[in-house]
């Protein structure tokens, strides 16, 4: 509608936009060492695993048994072997599509699904806040890992499985935090001005509150990928997940890694420096991010209710 | 004690036995052997045939009461990654350490030298084919909190090995081959257990050897509803369970244990050489493997040790290594509802490159599978390796050309496998022969890898409505139990084993041909087991074998390892070295009495 | 004030209602039941046998009768018997849970001893290579999965000086030192990944309030630098700590599975895990409940001494 356009056009006092500018990236490089570095990796982890069977890889067939047997990391095998006589190398390549896809997964989902349910719960208040909150209670209080353990079992093994038990374990936690930012911004005169103009529900919710819990959102999503990749690998480690052969990182440091930790020291090494470093790369954008973003975050804290 | 002719005889036999092998009595379990096991002579018609003692802690000669060979004292320390489901010795077989330890039993039965040794019996006689006497000793006594620490007489016995149709009904674990064939127990005297059987049974002796024939307390089950499954103790064995927590239990030696006289020379009048066994239930396998190395358990068996963690323990200073033959068979059960075409089955029979599988799952130390295991084949009971090999030879040339001519792809678009993670020998064998066969056969093949509880789930799947599977192919593993020349291997090819509930092997199946087959294999099982001699024992197993090698079916036996490893502190001293591999499954084959620790 | 408590106090069943109806749902949707798996082990499944055995664990009533047996005992504070083992379960239920608990609060004990020097360290020195230096160590402490860590810890010493953390357990009443010592080091495990929470929350909470005009005015007063950080500064800090606390409490209680499971030590976790491989229907029933009602406890307390700080925050 006219007026509407017309209205967000002039930019109501106290909207705030969000700017994507390139003068705000630089200004993120020059504030966030740390952080840029770890941008900078996980492109490269994202790219190792889209190609991970590219020729300029070099990998080989990671479920392929071969014969050398726990060899250690030499000329052929750069990770050396495990019990299989698979290349460790290649394992630990092919190992980040997994654990990238229930992180990317699983951060779709619940995000998603949490800033929907935020939005709704804390704007709509009374009778869709109370439904969504208890539910989200009921689901808060559930042991999470027991959770997660009984739904991947049920639901048979398999990444699909993982992914849909991590995601509803993280639902809730996010649409709490989304809610919180909700409330606050419920309270501004640009949703005020809005109604009174007349925009529907739906339109405030989306078009003005979305944008400014926006960084909200991100930091968030941050977060949640290195959790949900950590939470992989304790199902894993739990004997739900990826079935033994397939290549994960998980997998990768279950039972053959600490059986034969003394003697094959290469088998726990890498696959658990490429989960840590994979985490830790997006914990510290994500803590990063939220430096950069947390004075337009006071007031929504996380962890409030 | 009082000295009947049959002790005298016994003792007389014995020294002149040991006067003849000159070496005297052996301190390992083949201890048992000398003078607490009668030997299970020849002439008696036991199963066991008794053979030289094997090294060990020598004896002078004939002398029957002889110096113990051990030190008295100390706690042995192992542990386990869950707990017991249950204490019940007529019900829960998984746990064979509690009736080993708690319980007394007629015998217990020794496979590396396959002596008889008495616990409570003196003596044993198969008086026709279908009746077995024993006579139990004198004085034997309940422990002291057990109905009051009475005697226990042939009653006992009776009530005892009588529970078992009872016990099914509680969800017994105790298979019917190893009790269905006992009709009834008479007790003529109290110290005489007469023994009458369905039909002639050539396992009956090594079979009542299982730990499973406990001898409980009638007043003890009684006054708990029937059943023992939470009851420590209710029998008159060596060793009284004092604790039972989540954490662990443990184990205190029985003041109140009778003596066996003539005493063995490895164990004293006053009972077993350890005060106390301490077991930890400690869920991680490697954290079990960290504590062994760090010398706070003195125990590493099976579960927690293959040949690489095995060469690396044995550098280790203070810890010993056996390596003992392996007792497992693995085996790939067809869903015989599905693979009626003879030509399938062929098929996947020679899809199969048995020899990468033992280079790569086993390290090359690997045998293929009889199905009875080598120790048996060795005498007879079973095919020889080189005749095994040829049976099994890997052509998948033309088990590719059986598959198509046989419209394979039509029947199993895609092939199903169901494994488990919990042991990855399964998981690991199933992903191997996955790849085999879609290489070989060109067929897809999806695996499906559940939890312990879903797996058995699937398995028995089907056999109430006698439908097919919700599988195709589903790998097994069995650690053998004692009885019968390999049981346990051949059970899963026979109806009356596990060939009916996992294979859908069943005589009155919907499918002819397969309901014809079963009915043949359990016909070439009854005439083995019943066969009392042992050198036609020995064909009609093996006829049994190669049918099964000819038919490609009911299932197809897979390499199987061919060692054990144990791994045990220096201060364990007499653990038994050929058999610890059978202390684990429902086997119970442990005697406790021998072992000793020094400091 | 009041009315708040009470509203949330009455919410209190109906959420641990809807708990146990999930709990319900969900272990019962599970393939294979207890019945099966006891005979099934041993090959045996006839219909007999699996009726006797259903019959005994009470799965043959129809499910909603047999929710409804469980919550009219569960009312009266009696679990039952394990379906798997047939052994009480509140007993065992209760020594774990206060073995649990121990666990949590050694846990938080070290969390904070850990996290608030860092966060503070960090919030003082904001932006400087001191602050990225601490933040990246208590990020790393978050990033490793603590089932390797914990493997470390205990495998390490064992092969480098014979040595393991994993002793034979000892409970409170047996032996209180050996019992904690026990506790020790699983709580650090916990403790590393949970501090780096604290530690961002101390340091944004007190950079926020570093600058806040508050502060400011304080500053402008006079007053000394200690005293502006400290009392004005960390009073804001610790509101929003408290609530992370609340939480990291409540996941330990509900999420320490790993962390027992590699330490051996026997608390809700373990038996919650274990009860899901038996299908133990009745037990995971009591571990789900049990959990949830003390992590509804901690937040509601939590949550209380938050409104009663903030007014604002009564929603």
């Amino acid at each position: 509608m006219a007026t509407e356009a017309q209205a967000g056009v002039l930019a109501v006092p106290g909207q705030r936009r969000i700017d994507f500018g390139l003068g705000k990236v630089r200004r993120f490089a020059r504030r966030q060492p740390l952080g840029t570095v770890s941008a900078f990796v996980i492109a490269g982890l994202v790219l190792m695993a889209v190609f991970a069977d590219a020729p300029f890889m070099r990998t080989t067939d990671p479920k392929e048994f071969g014969s050398d047997i726990l060899v250690g990391p030499s000329a052929d095998h750069w990770f050396g072997t495990n019990r299989n006589g698979q290349d460790l190398y290649s394992r630990v390549v092919y190992g980040a599509r997994p654990s990238l896809m229930v992180g990317i997964a699983t951060v779709l989902i619940s995000v998603v699904g949490g800033t929907v349910l935020g939005l709704l719960a804390g704007y709509l208040g009374r009778f869709v806040d109370t439904l969504i909150s208890r539910l989200a209670e009921v689901l808060l209080s559930f042991p999470a890992i027991l959770f997660g353990l009984v739904v991947a079992t049920w639901l048979g093994p398999g990444l699909r499985s993982v992914i849909i038990a991590i995601s509803i374990i993280f639902t809730p936690v996010i649409m709490r935090i989304i809610r919180g930012g909700v409330l606050v911004e419920r309270q501004r005169m640009y949703v005020e001005a809005a109604r009174v103009i007349g925009c529907s529900e739906a339109r405030v919710m989306f078009r003005h509150i979305l944008p400014n819990i926006g960084p909200l959102v991100i930091v968030v999503a941050s977060t949640t990928l290195p959790a949900a990749i950590l939470a992989e690998s304790a199902l894993t480690f739990l004997g739900v997940g990826l079935p033994l052969g397939e290549p994960s990182w998980g997998n990768d440091l279950g039972p053959q890694a600490r059986a034969y930790f003394n003697t094959a020291w290469w088998l726990a090494v890498f696959p658990g420096l490429a989960l840590s470093l994979t985490v830790l790369a997006f914990n510290l954008l994500g803590d990063a991010l939220r430096d950069e973003l947390d004075p337009r975050l006071r007031g929504s804290g996380l962890g409030e209710r | 004690m009082e000295s009947t002719y049959w002790s005298r005889y016994w003792r007389a036999r014995i020294r002149r036995r040991a006067f003849l092998a000159g070496t005297g009595m052996a301190a390992l379990g083949a201890a048992g052997l000398s003078v607490g096991c009668g030997g299970g002579d020849d002439d008696k018609g036991g199963k066991a045939t008794a053979t030289a003692p094997q090294g060990g802690a020598t004896q002078p000669a004939g002398s029957p009461t002889a110096a113990p060979a051990g030190k008295r004292g100390g706690t042995m320390r192992i542990a386990k990654a869950s707990p017991d489901t249950g204490l019940d010795p007529h019900i829960i077989v998984t746990n064979p350490i509690h009736p080993a330890k708690a319980y007394s039993h007629l015998w217990t039965y020794q496979p590396s030298t396959k002596t008889v040794c008495y616990d409570l019996a003196l003596e044993h006689e198969q008086v026709d084919p279908l009746t077995l006497r024993v006579k139990i000793r004198q004085g034997v006594k309940f422990q002291a909190d057990v109905a009051n620490g009475r005697e226990l007489t042939a009653e006992d016995i009776a009530y005892s090995y009588t529970r078992f149709p009872v016990a099914l009904t509680k969800g017994s674990q105790v298979n019917q081959i190893q009790w269905g064939w006992i009709d009834k127990i008479e007790t003529p005297d109290k110290y005489t257990v007469v023994i009458k059987q369905k039909n002639p049974f050539a396992s009956n002796v090594i079979s009542l050897g299982s730990s499973a024939f406990a001898v409980v307390a009638k007043e003890v089950v009684e006054a708990n509803g029937g059943d023992l499954m939470k009851v420590m103790n209710a029998g008159s064995g060596p060793y009284r369970m004092v604790k039972r927590e989540p954490t662990g239990t443990r184990y205190e030696r029985n003041p109140n244990y009778f003596q066996h006289d003539p005493p063995s020379p490895t164990y004293v009048k006053e009972g077993p050489y350890i005060d106390a066994w301490e077991e930890s239930i400690i869920p991680d396998p490697a954290t079990i493997k960290a504590k062994f190395i760090a010398g706070e358990l003195d125990v590493l068996t099976v579960v927690n040790i293959d040949r690489l963690v095995a060469d690396e323990l044995g550098r280790e200073k203070g810890i010993k290594v056996v390596k003992g033959p392996a007792n497992g068979h693995l085996i790939m059960q067809f869903d015989n509802f599905k693979w009626t075409d003879k030509r399938l089955r062929q098929a996947i029979w020679l899809a199969i490159d048995r020899d990468a599988f033992i280079k790569n799952l086993y390290l090359g130390e690997g045998l293929y599978g009889g199905p009875t295991a080598s120790e048996f084949a060795k005498e007879g009971y079973g095919l020889s390796q080189e005749e095994l090999k040829k049976l099994q030879a890997f052509n998948p040339g033309d088990a590719k050309k059986l598959w198509q001519e046989a419209s394979g792809s039509q029947t199993f678009p895609t092939i199903k496998m169901v494994t488990q993670r919990a042991i990855p020998i399964f998981a690991t064998a199933t992903e191997f022969v996955a790849k085999q066969l879609e290489q070989n056969l060109g067929v897809k093949v999806e695996v499906e890898v559940v939890d312990p509880a879903t797996y058995v789930a699937r398995a028995v799947a089907g056999f109430a409505e006698k439908a097919p599977k919700p599988w195709d192919l589903f790998i097994a593993w069995e650690l053998s139990l004692q009885t019968i020349p390999d049981y346990n291997a051949l059970a899963h090819y026979v109806p009356v084993g596990y060939g009916a509930i996992f294979g859908n092997l069943r005589p009155d199946s919907p499918k002819s041909d397969t309901a014809a087959f079963a009915g043949r294999m359990q016909q070439l099982w009854n005439a083995q087991a019943q066969e009392l001699n042992q050198e036609a024992r020995k064909q009609k197993v093996q006829e049994l074998v190669r049918v099964i090698h000819q038919e490609y079916g009911p299932a197809v036996p897979l390499p199987v390892p061919e060692f054990a490893y144990a791994a045990f502190r220096d201060r364990v001293k007499n653990y038994p070295e050929k058999d610890f591999m059978y202390a684990n499954a429902g086997t119970g084959l442990f005697r406790v009495h021998d072992i000793w620790l020094d400091a | 004030m009041r009315t708040y408590i009470l509203r949330r106090l009455a919410l209190f069943p109906v959420t641990l209602l809807g708990v146990s109806i999930l709990s319900f749902a969900l272990i019962r949707a599970l393939p294979a039941d207890a019945a099966t798996i006891r005979l099934g082990a041993s090959g045996s499944a006839c219909e007999e046998c699996i009726a006797v055995v259903k019959k005994e664990l009470g799965l043959d009533k129809s499910k909603p009768e047999q929710y409804l047996i469980w919550l009219g005992n569960a009312l009266r504070g009696d679990f039952g018997l394990s379906t798997a083992t047939r052994r009480e379960i509140t007993p065992e239920l209760r020594d774990r849970f206060f073995t649990t608990l121990q666990l949590g609060l050694v846990t938080i004990f070290f969390t904070l001893a850990i996290g608030v020097p860092i966060g503070a360290l960090s919030a003082v020195r904001a932006h400087s290579v001191s602050d990225y230096t601490a933040r990246f160590f208590s990020i790393l402490g978050l990033s490793v999965p603590n089932f390797w860590l914990g493997t470390l810890v205990i495998y390490l010493p064992a092969y480098w000086w014979g040595w393991t953390p994993v002793k034979q357990w000892r409970g409170l009443t047996e032996d209180p030192v050996t019992h904690f010592a026990l506790l020790v080091l699983p709580a650090l495990v916990l403790a590393i990944g949970a501090s780096a929470y604290v530690a961002r929350i101390v340091r944004s909470s007190m950079i926020e309030a570093l600058y806040a005009d508050y502060v400011r005015t304080a500053r402008a007063k006079g007053l000394k630098e200690q005293s502006v950080v400290w009392v004005h500064v960390f009073r804001n800090a610790v509101l929003t700590l408290l609530t992370v606390i609340g939480l990291q409490f409540g996941l330990i209680l509900g999420g320490s599975i790993v962390i027992e499971q590699l330490f051996g030590i026997p608390g809700m976790g373990s038996m919650a895990a274990k009860a899901v491989a038996d299908r133990d229907h009745q037990t995971i029933q009591a571990t789900t409940v049990t959990i949830a009602a003390s992590f509804l406890t901690v937040t509601l307390i939590v949550d209380v001494l938050y409104a009663w700080a903030d007014p604002r925050l009564r929603v």
